[in-house]
């Protein structure tokens, strides 16, 4: 892998909305305490779970600013709108074709999430879905830090966000990625994440993300991993956890968060783990950015072993 | 080579290096390469059919642009997984042909993979829910797994194949996905992130895409007819193009000299409408404009718009808006090529820069078809259905999509 991004950007603000400390207990249902209808000013009236999971985020983020116009919006999601995916199919088999909603299949596409936010913050520049599993906010990232250092646009806004649906639970349970007696859970779940990055120098480093590299292609199938045990896929997932975080460490000259905090309390479909330490170490740190970061890779299923850490100082 | 401040962002030049097209591949309804492809684009290619691929009771309602199953083969794409898999392998023939006839070599950490698409292995999910929905037990219990709309198996697979192990991911922004995946790669080069990308889109004709399209009244019952005044909609299609980008900085590879540059790229929001583009145009307009002036060049010197032109009321009414605009009385040839393929919706961005690319070669523009214009229609240099010969420097590509997205990519000839 490369070992370090050949750029920086500054993040100014981090917003997430995740699963609950307690909300642990039924693993099929890992939903966050979050309703679109919570979104401020009936925002989310019209807006699927999916996408106004990332638009909470983003709005925490942005912590009442409003945008300028040419703000980039590049937004990731593993599924994208799985409930309107899922219901438009599901509405066309028993009502027939014909019968199909216009609105859900529009609302079901993966760039659904960026033109509701894009509509609603007035968002003229730049905006793209990018779509890469458990690391589907990380290549987000990556993709909006090459937009600002390519000169598209001076500020970025990056989210990510999945939801969880039962039909698709169903699916995880019969390939062996639930909870089962003797097996522990699969830390499936859902939430959004967003942080608001700005181009910077690479020499810039106390509140820039330092490092950050993406890539490194799956040498094997799905298929074939979902068939693999549990077991092997602990064991290789520890790894890189212990491995990645070691690299934050590295970065991070004061003190930092605990892996196992973070993955016990966000246990998304893992677009959102940078994003979650990273507003963590702003809470914890009280420093005006982000501490250290790394997207931790939960599941072997779709997880490519791919990084990003997101590094600085903390005062 | 250094590159102009940018007016929206702080700085472009990162030790700029221009981005060099090495190579191209294509597979669509006209068959696998590039010949086949402008064989079908001069005659104008098969008429639309009933589809086969995907089972649907509108289908005698509705014809499609699919892909033909000889295209498959020789060689053959050998990859597991049932119809589901069907884009993916798409994106394997057109992305493996690109990657041969590229003849790069580089470190595996520097090359790349960016693919465009919109559905993904839709059509496992699409079985998933219709059998537990009709209640079908026996084939429920058979299926042993979903995969849900895996946009990311395609640039995987193909990362896996070339033993390219740098950026790799899936763009998804509806019908820019193609171009958008192209400009995503662009930044990765210019930025440094890796020497040689291999971007581009796909898609497979999906039955949550057809019954989408049909309950939004965009589907046409008979070849679509785009920027024509009796235009009634688009055909859909499939298929899958990519081109290898790599930067100029990395140059001489073994790749022989490059067969086009890509030397501007834009992207922008409508902000919009869900679905519906912005009446005036001025979304695709800027990205249109900002493509050229990233590319440092000004709009006199296009040769040729490939437009989006889907031929649904909507787009070529605020397509033809935008064009006016940003070329006014400079007028260039433009011309839509979905007529011929259809709309392959993720990869469609793709096909039209391959197009754009091989047109620019072969001193071809492909003619737009048969066009009848209303009084007080934009009047647009639409090209005849025959094409034009005649040398090409500089295309502009547009592509348009729901969200409100817009992309748009600036091409260059060959020759330095």
């Amino acid at each position: 892998m490369t070992d370090a991004f050949p750029f920086a950007a500054r993040i100014v603000g981090a917003g997430f909305v995740g699963v609950s400390d307690d909300g642990a207990s039924d693993a099929d249902t890992r939903r966050a305490a979050f309703e679109p209808t919570d979104l401020p000013g009936g925002l989310g009236r019209r807006l699927g779970r999916q996408p106004a999971l990332v638009f909470a985020a983003i709005l925490q983020a942005l912590g009442g600013a409003t945008p300028d116009p040419d703000t980039a919006l590049v937004l990731g999601t593993a599924h994208g709108a799985m409930s309107e995916t899922i219901d438009v199919i599901a509405g066309a088999a028993k009502h027939g074709a014909a019968a199909a909603s216009p609105l859900l299949f529009a609302n079901s596409l993966h760039n659904a999430m960026s033109g509701a936010v894009g509509r609603a913050l007035g968002l003229r520049g730049p905006a793209v879905v990018v779509s890469n599993g458990d690391a589907s906010f990380q290549s987000a990232l990556v993709t909006a830090m090459a937009m600002l250092r390519a000169g598209h646009a001076r500020r970025a806004i990056v989210g990510a966000s999945d939801s969880v649906h039962p039909v698709y639970t169903e699916g995880l349970r019969r390939v062996g990625l639930l909870p089962a007696p003797g097996r522990p859970a699969y830390a499936g779940g859902e939430g959004g994440g967003a942080l608001v990055i700005e181009a910077a120098a690479a020499g810039d480093v106390r509140t820039a993300v330092t490092h950050a590299a993406f890539g490194e292609a799956v040498p094997r199938s799905g298929r074939l991993a979902a068939a693999q045990s549990m077991t092997s896929g602990e064991r290789r997932d520890a790894a890189r956890h212990s491995a990645v975080w070691e690299r934050v460490r590295a970065a991070f000259d004061g003190p930092h968060p605990e892996p196992a905090h973070a993955a016990a309390r966000f246990g998304t479909f893992g677009s959102l783990c940078a994003v979650a330490v990273a507003a963590e170490a702003i809470r914890r740190f009280d420093c005006d950015a982000v501490g250290g970061a790394t997207a931790f890779v939960q599941a072997s299923l779709r997880a490519p072993p791919t990084v990003v850490v997101v590094g600085g100082h903390g005062r | 080579m250094q590159r102009e401040p940018s007016e929206r962002g702080r700085d472009v030049t990162v030790g700029a290096t221009r981005v060099a097209i090495v190579s191209t591949g294509i597979v669509t309804t006209a068959g696998r390469g590039a010949d086949r492809t402008f064989a079908a684009l001069r005659t104008g290619g098969d008429a639309p059919r009933a589809p086969r691929s995907i089972q649907s009771e509108l289908g005698g309602l509705y014809p499609v642009f699919e892909v033909p199953d000889a295209a498959f083969g020789a060689p053959p794409v050998r990859l597991p997984g049932g119809r589901g898999r069907r884009g993916t392998r798409l994106a394997l023939i057109a992305g493996l042909d690109a990657f041969l006839a590229s003849g790069v070599r580089f470190a595996s950490e520097r090359i790349g993979v960016v693919t465009g698409a919109t559905v993904g292995g839709m059509m496992h999910t699409e079985d998933w829910v219709e059998e537990r929905v009709r209640g079908d037990a026996a084939r429920v219990a058979a299926r042993p797994a979903i995969r849900h709309l895996p946009l990311w198996d395609a640039p995987r697979e193909l990362a896996r194949r070339i033993g390219a192990t740098g950026p790799v991911t899936a763009v998804t922004t509806a019908c820019t996905s193609g171009t958008h995946a192209i400009a995503v790669a662009a930044d990765l080069i210019v930025t440094g992130a890796a020497d040689v990308v291999v971007a581009g889109g796909v898609d497979a004709l999906a039955r949550v895409t057809y019954h989408g399209f049909a309950s939004l009244g965009l589907l046409e019952r008979v070849r679509c007819r785009p920027f024509d005044t009796g235009r009634a909609g688009l055909n859909l299609g499939e298929g899958a193009a990519f081109v290898v980008l790599a930067s100029e900085r990395a140059f001489p590879c073994d790749a022989g000299p490059p067969v086009a540059w890509l030397d501007g790229w834009a992207s922008t929001s409508d902000a919009h409408h869900a679905t519906a583009p912005r009446p005036d145009g001025s979304g695709l307009a800027d990205a249109m404009r900002e493509a050229i002036r990233r590319a440092s060049a000004l709009p006199a010197s296009v040769d040729w718009v490939h437009a989006h032109g889907t031929a649904t009321q909507n787009n070529d009414d605020v397509e033809a808006e935008a064009i006016a605009a940003v070329f006014g009385d400079l007028r260039p040839a433009v011309s839509s090529t979905k007529h011929v393929f259809g709309h392959t919706l993720g990869a469609a961005g793709a096909v039209s820069a391959v197009v754009a690319v091989e047109a620019m070669r072969r001193g071809f523009v492909p003619g737009n078809g048969p066009v009848v214009r209303a009084a007080g229609a934009r009047d647009l240099a639409i090209v005849p259905p025959g094409g034009l010969e005649r040398t090409v420097r500089r295309v502009v590509v547009n592509s348009m999509g729901f969200g409100g997205t817009n992309c748009a990519l600036v091409l260059s000839g060959g020759a330095p």
